[in-house]
Protein backbone atom coordinates (compact mmCIF):
# COMPACT_ATOMS: atom_id res chain seq x y z
CA UNK A 1 0.00 0.00 0.00
CA UNK A 2 1.07 3.29 -0.92
CA UNK A 3 2.60 5.72 1.95
CA UNK A 4 2.57 9.56 1.82
CA UNK A 5 6.27 9.14 1.53
CA UNK A 6 5.48 7.04 -2.49
CA UNK A 7 2.79 9.92 -2.82
CA UNK A 8 5.48 12.95 -1.95
CA UNK A 9 7.48 11.31 -4.22
CA UNK A 10 5.06 10.80 -7.07
CA UNK A 11 4.08 14.63 -6.83
CA UNK A 12 8.09 15.41 -7.10
CA UNK A 13 8.17 13.70 -10.06
CA UNK A 14 5.35 15.58 -11.51
CA UNK A 15 7.25 18.97 -10.39
CA UNK A 16 10.35 17.71 -11.87
CA UNK A 17 8.97 17.58 -15.00
CA UNK A 18 7.35 20.81 -15.02
CA UNK A 19 10.73 22.25 -13.86
CA UNK A 20 11.97 20.56 -16.78
CA UNK A 21 9.49 21.05 -19.54
CA UNK A 22 7.23 24.52 -17.76
CA UNK A 23 10.34 26.78 -17.00
CA UNK A 24 7.84 29.50 -16.21
CA UNK A 25 5.38 27.22 -13.81
CA UNK A 26 5.20 29.33 -10.48
CA UNK A 27 3.13 28.44 -7.11
CA UNK A 28 1.81 31.33 -5.96
CA UNK A 29 1.70 30.68 -2.54
CA UNK A 30 0.25 33.19 -0.11
CA UNK A 31 2.76 36.16 -0.43
CA UNK A 32 5.32 33.72 -1.96
CA UNK A 33 5.95 32.75 -5.93
CA UNK A 34 7.91 29.37 -6.04
CA UNK A 35 9.14 28.00 -9.22
CA UNK A 36 9.17 24.07 -9.53
CA UNK A 37 12.20 23.59 -8.06
CA UNK A 38 11.53 25.07 -5.35
CA UNK A 39 8.31 23.84 -4.36
CA UNK A 40 10.13 20.58 -4.28
CA UNK A 41 12.62 21.51 -1.37
CA UNK A 42 10.26 22.86 0.04
CA UNK A 43 8.52 19.38 0.56
CA UNK A 44 11.52 18.26 1.51
CA UNK A 45 11.57 20.88 4.70
CA UNK A 46 7.92 22.58 5.31
CA UNK A 47 5.99 20.21 7.00
CA UNK A 48 3.11 22.79 6.60
CA UNK A 49 3.15 22.04 3.20
CA UNK A 50 3.64 18.76 2.91
CA UNK A 51 0.93 18.11 5.14
CA UNK A 52 -1.30 20.23 3.31
CA UNK A 53 -0.68 18.69 -0.52
CA UNK A 54 -0.89 15.31 1.20
CA UNK A 55 -4.23 16.39 2.69
CA UNK A 56 -5.80 17.93 -0.30
CA UNK A 57 -4.15 14.70 -2.57
CA UNK A 58 -6.23 12.25 -0.78
CA UNK A 59 -9.55 14.30 -0.56
CA UNK A 60 -9.09 14.44 -4.14
CA UNK A 61 -8.71 10.85 -4.30
CA UNK A 62 -11.98 10.30 -2.46
CA UNK A 63 -14.21 12.90 -4.15
CA UNK A 64 -13.22 11.26 -7.26
CA UNK A 65 -14.31 8.14 -6.19
CA UNK A 66 -17.18 9.44 -5.09
CA UNK A 67 -17.96 11.30 -8.03
CA UNK A 68 -17.41 7.78 -10.19
CA UNK A 69 -19.93 6.05 -7.46
CA UNK A 70 -22.74 8.80 -8.60
CA UNK A 71 -22.08 8.13 -11.86
CA UNK A 72 -22.54 4.41 -11.52
CA UNK A 73 -25.91 4.95 -9.61
CA UNK A 74 -26.75 7.47 -11.74
CA UNK A 75 -26.70 5.10 -14.47
CA UNK A 76 -28.13 2.19 -13.18
CA UNK A 77 -31.57 3.20 -12.78
CA UNK A 78 -34.61 1.66 -15.26
CA UNK A 79 -35.29 4.04 -17.89
CA UNK A 80 -38.95 5.39 -17.64
CA UNK A 81 -41.10 4.46 -20.54
CA UNK B 1 -25.19 49.62 -5.49
CA UNK B 2 -22.10 51.72 -5.06
CA UNK B 3 -18.80 49.38 -4.13
CA UNK B 4 -15.04 50.13 -3.85
CA UNK B 5 -12.66 48.13 -5.78
CA UNK B 6 -9.23 48.35 -4.03
CA UNK B 7 -6.79 46.31 -6.33
CA UNK B 8 -2.93 46.74 -5.23
CA UNK B 9 0.19 45.69 -7.85
CA UNK B 10 3.36 45.73 -6.03
CA UNK B 11 5.25 41.56 -6.03
CA UNK B 12 4.92 38.94 -8.30
CA UNK B 13 1.63 37.83 -6.79
CA UNK B 14 -0.23 41.03 -7.25
CA UNK B 15 -0.01 41.41 -10.84
CA UNK B 16 -1.92 38.17 -11.30
CA UNK B 17 -4.89 39.38 -8.83
CA UNK B 18 -4.87 42.24 -10.24
CA UNK B 19 -6.29 40.93 -13.41
CA UNK B 20 -8.63 38.53 -11.67
CA UNK B 21 -10.10 41.79 -10.70
CA UNK B 22 -10.40 43.07 -13.82
CA UNK B 23 -13.57 40.53 -14.51
CA UNK B 24 -14.70 41.73 -11.71
CA UNK B 25 -14.97 45.76 -12.78
CA UNK B 26 -16.35 44.37 -15.58
CA UNK B 27 -19.32 43.03 -14.18
CA UNK B 28 -19.91 45.58 -12.23
CA UNK B 29 -19.91 48.02 -15.41
CA UNK B 30 -22.25 45.88 -17.18
CA UNK B 31 -24.79 45.12 -14.27
CA UNK B 32 -24.79 49.24 -13.13
CA UNK B 33 -22.79 48.85 -9.97
CA UNK B 34 -21.11 52.38 -9.60
CA UNK B 35 -17.20 51.41 -8.60
CA UNK B 36 -14.80 53.20 -7.51
CA UNK B 37 -11.42 51.69 -8.02
CA UNK B 38 -8.61 52.52 -6.01
CA UNK B 39 -5.97 50.87 -8.14
CA UNK B 40 -1.79 50.85 -7.17
CA UNK B 41 -0.88 53.76 -5.55
CA UNK B 42 -4.30 54.56 -4.84
CA UNK B 43 -4.84 51.64 -2.83
CA UNK B 44 -3.78 52.88 0.49
CA UNK B 45 -5.55 53.18 3.76
CA UNK B 46 -6.25 57.35 3.81
CA UNK B 47 -8.12 56.80 0.30
CA UNK B 48 -10.11 53.72 1.80
CA UNK B 49 -11.32 55.24 4.73
CA UNK B 50 -12.25 58.49 2.71
CA UNK B 51 -14.16 56.10 0.51
CA UNK B 52 -15.96 54.30 2.80
CA UNK B 53 -17.02 57.20 4.70
CA UNK B 54 -19.48 57.83 1.90
CA UNK B 55 -22.93 55.74 0.47
CA UNK B 56 -20.86 52.68 0.19
CA UNK B 57 -22.65 49.21 -0.40
CA UNK B 58 -20.12 46.40 -1.21
CA UNK B 59 -15.69 46.62 -0.81
CA UNK B 60 -13.74 44.70 -2.96
CA UNK B 61 -10.50 43.76 -2.07
CA UNK B 62 -8.20 41.72 -4.35
CA UNK B 63 -4.98 40.90 -2.59
CA UNK B 64 -2.95 40.34 0.08
CA UNK B 65 -3.78 39.84 3.64
CA UNK B 66 -2.95 38.28 6.71
CA UNK B 67 -5.22 37.05 9.55
CA UNK B 68 -6.38 40.81 10.88
CA UNK B 69 -5.58 42.64 7.59
CA UNK B 70 -6.40 43.68 4.31
CA UNK B 71 -2.74 45.02 2.57
CA UNK B 72 -2.23 47.80 0.32
CA UNK B 73 -0.17 49.31 -2.27
CA UNK B 74 2.46 50.48 0.59
CA UNK B 75 2.41 46.83 2.13
CA UNK B 76 0.48 48.17 4.84
CA UNK B 77 -2.45 47.63 5.96
CA UNK B 78 -6.02 49.46 4.42
CA UNK B 79 -8.51 47.49 6.34
CA UNK B 80 -7.04 46.28 10.10
CA UNK B 81 -9.30 45.77 13.76
CA UNK B 82 -8.84 49.07 14.23
CA UNK B 83 -10.84 50.71 11.05
CA UNK B 84 -13.01 48.06 10.78
CA UNK B 85 -16.44 49.55 11.89
CA UNK B 86 -16.21 50.91 8.49
CA UNK B 87 -17.23 48.02 7.05
CA UNK B 88 -20.24 47.48 9.24
CA UNK B 89 -23.20 46.86 7.84
CA UNK B 90 -21.63 46.00 4.11
CA UNK B 91 -20.40 43.28 1.96
CA UNK B 92 -17.04 42.13 1.43
CA UNK B 93 -15.62 39.93 -1.17
CA UNK B 94 -11.80 39.64 -0.89
CA UNK B 95 -9.58 37.28 -2.12
CA UNK B 96 -6.71 38.10 0.86
CA UNK B 97 -5.36 35.13 2.69
CA UNK B 98 -6.23 34.15 5.74
CA UNK B 99 -8.08 37.50 6.66
CA UNK B 100 -11.88 35.47 7.31
CA UNK B 101 -10.00 34.16 10.17
CA UNK B 102 -10.01 37.30 12.85
CA UNK B 103 -10.89 40.59 10.77
CA UNK B 104 -13.61 38.71 8.80
CA UNK B 105 -15.02 37.75 12.19
CA UNK B 106 -14.51 40.97 13.56
CA UNK B 107 -16.72 42.65 10.81
CA UNK B 108 -19.39 40.15 10.90
CA UNK B 109 -19.93 40.97 14.75
CA UNK B 110 -20.30 44.69 13.85
CA UNK B 111 -22.93 43.86 11.40
CA UNK B 112 -20.99 43.37 7.87
CA UNK B 113 -21.42 40.47 5.64
CA UNK B 114 -17.38 39.14 4.94
CA UNK B 115 -16.47 36.89 1.51
CA UNK B 116 -12.95 35.43 2.38
CA UNK B 117 -10.24 32.60 3.16
CA UNK B 118 -9.19 31.59 6.50
CA UNK B 119 -5.95 30.08 5.04
CA UNK B 120 -3.25 31.47 3.11
CA UNK B 121 -4.09 31.25 -0.53
CA UNK B 122 -2.58 29.44 -3.62
CA UNK B 123 -2.79 29.13 -7.19
CA UNK B 124 -0.86 27.98 -9.97
CA UNK B 125 0.44 29.31 -13.31
CA UNK B 126 -0.41 26.78 -15.17
CA UNK B 127 -4.43 26.99 -14.47
CA UNK B 128 -4.80 31.22 -14.05
CA UNK B 129 -8.35 30.71 -16.17
CA UNK B 130 -9.32 27.86 -13.54
CA UNK B 131 -8.49 30.34 -10.83
CA UNK B 132 -9.94 33.58 -11.99
CA UNK B 133 -13.17 31.58 -12.47
CA UNK B 134 -13.18 30.29 -8.99
CA UNK B 135 -12.31 33.77 -7.17
CA UNK B 136 -14.87 35.41 -8.94
CA UNK B 137 -17.73 33.42 -9.97
CA UNK B 138 -19.56 33.96 -5.96
CA UNK B 139 -19.31 37.55 -6.99
CA UNK B 140 -21.32 37.16 -9.98
CA UNK B 141 -23.90 34.86 -8.37
CA UNK B 142 -24.08 36.92 -4.97
CA UNK B 143 -24.23 40.82 -6.63
CA UNK B 144 -24.86 40.11 -10.12
CA UNK B 145 -27.32 37.38 -10.29
CA UNK B 146 -28.40 38.30 -7.13
CA UNK B 147 -28.36 34.81 -5.06
CA UNK B 148 -28.49 34.29 -1.37
CA UNK B 149 -25.77 34.47 0.54
CA UNK B 150 -26.05 30.57 1.06
CA UNK B 151 -26.39 29.56 -2.49
CA UNK B 152 -23.76 31.71 -3.59
CA UNK B 153 -21.25 30.13 -1.62
CA UNK B 154 -22.39 26.66 -2.01
CA UNK B 155 -22.61 27.35 -5.53
CA UNK B 156 -19.28 28.69 -5.79
CA UNK B 157 -18.05 25.85 -3.57
CA UNK B 158 -19.71 22.90 -6.45
CA UNK B 159 -17.19 25.32 -8.65
CA UNK B 160 -14.44 24.58 -6.82
CA UNK B 161 -14.87 21.07 -6.68
CA UNK B 162 -15.57 20.95 -10.84
CA UNK B 163 -12.53 22.78 -11.74
CA UNK B 164 -10.20 20.81 -9.42
CA UNK B 165 -11.96 17.72 -11.33
CA UNK B 166 -11.00 19.15 -14.59
CA UNK B 167 -7.38 19.90 -13.60
CA UNK B 168 -7.12 16.33 -12.48
CA UNK B 169 -8.67 15.22 -15.90
CA UNK B 170 -5.98 17.82 -17.17
CA UNK B 171 -3.00 16.54 -15.20
CA UNK B 172 -2.38 18.87 -13.15
CA UNK B 173 -2.47 17.48 -9.75
CA UNK B 174 -0.79 20.38 -8.06
CA UNK B 175 -3.28 23.20 -9.30
CA UNK B 176 -6.20 20.61 -8.39
CA UNK B 177 -4.62 20.53 -4.78
CA UNK B 178 -4.72 24.37 -4.72
CA UNK B 179 -7.97 24.72 -5.84
CA UNK B 180 -9.09 22.10 -3.21
CA UNK B 181 -7.47 23.75 -0.05
CA UNK B 182 -8.95 27.77 -1.37
CA UNK B 183 -12.70 25.52 -1.51
CA UNK B 184 -12.15 24.23 1.79
CA UNK B 185 -11.17 28.08 3.03
CA UNK B 186 -13.46 29.79 1.80
CA UNK B 187 -16.48 31.23 3.85
CA UNK B 188 -19.27 33.60 3.96
CA UNK B 189 -19.96 35.42 7.03
CA UNK B 190 -23.38 35.77 6.90
CA UNK B 191 -24.17 32.52 5.27
CA UNK B 192 -23.00 30.96 8.27
CA UNK B 193 -21.48 32.15 11.56
CA UNK B 194 -17.61 31.51 12.13
CA UNK B 195 -16.56 28.79 14.20
CA UNK B 196 -16.77 29.44 17.54
CA UNK B 197 -14.00 28.24 19.83
CA UNK B 198 -15.47 27.66 23.06
CA UNK B 199 -12.93 27.99 26.07
CA UNK B 200 -13.75 26.63 29.39
CA UNK B 201 -15.57 29.90 30.98
CA UNK B 202 -18.10 29.99 27.66
CA UNK B 203 -19.02 26.30 28.82
CA UNK B 204 -19.58 27.12 32.10
CA UNK B 205 -21.56 29.80 31.39
CA UNK B 206 -23.60 27.67 29.53
CA UNK B 207 -23.97 24.66 31.61
CA UNK B 208 -26.89 25.86 33.07
CA UNK B 209 -28.55 26.30 30.11
CA UNK B 210 -27.95 22.46 28.95
CA UNK B 211 -28.95 20.88 32.66
CA UNK B 212 -32.17 23.37 32.32
CA UNK B 213 -32.87 21.75 28.40
CA UNK B 214 -31.61 18.04 29.84
CA UNK B 215 -34.34 18.24 32.46
CA UNK B 216 -36.83 19.07 30.06
CA UNK B 217 -36.38 16.06 27.98
CA UNK B 218 -37.26 14.08 31.28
Amino acid sequence: MASEKDLIAEIKKTLTGLAQNNSSWRLMLGMESLSASEVIQRLDNDKKLRKMVVKHYVGLAIEIEQRGRQKLEGNSGTPQV
Amino acid sequence: MKAILVRPRFDEVTPYTFDFASQILQWCQQAGISVVELAEDNAVRARVEAELAQDIDLFIHYDHGNKDALIGQDEKAVLDLKNCALLADKETYTLACLSAKSLGVEVWRKGGKYWGYKEVVSFTTDALSAFQEAFNCGFCYRFIEGDSHENALKRAKEVFTGLSFMLVDAGKTFAAICMRQNRDNLVYYNAHKPEEKEGCLLALLKLPKLVFSLKGVN
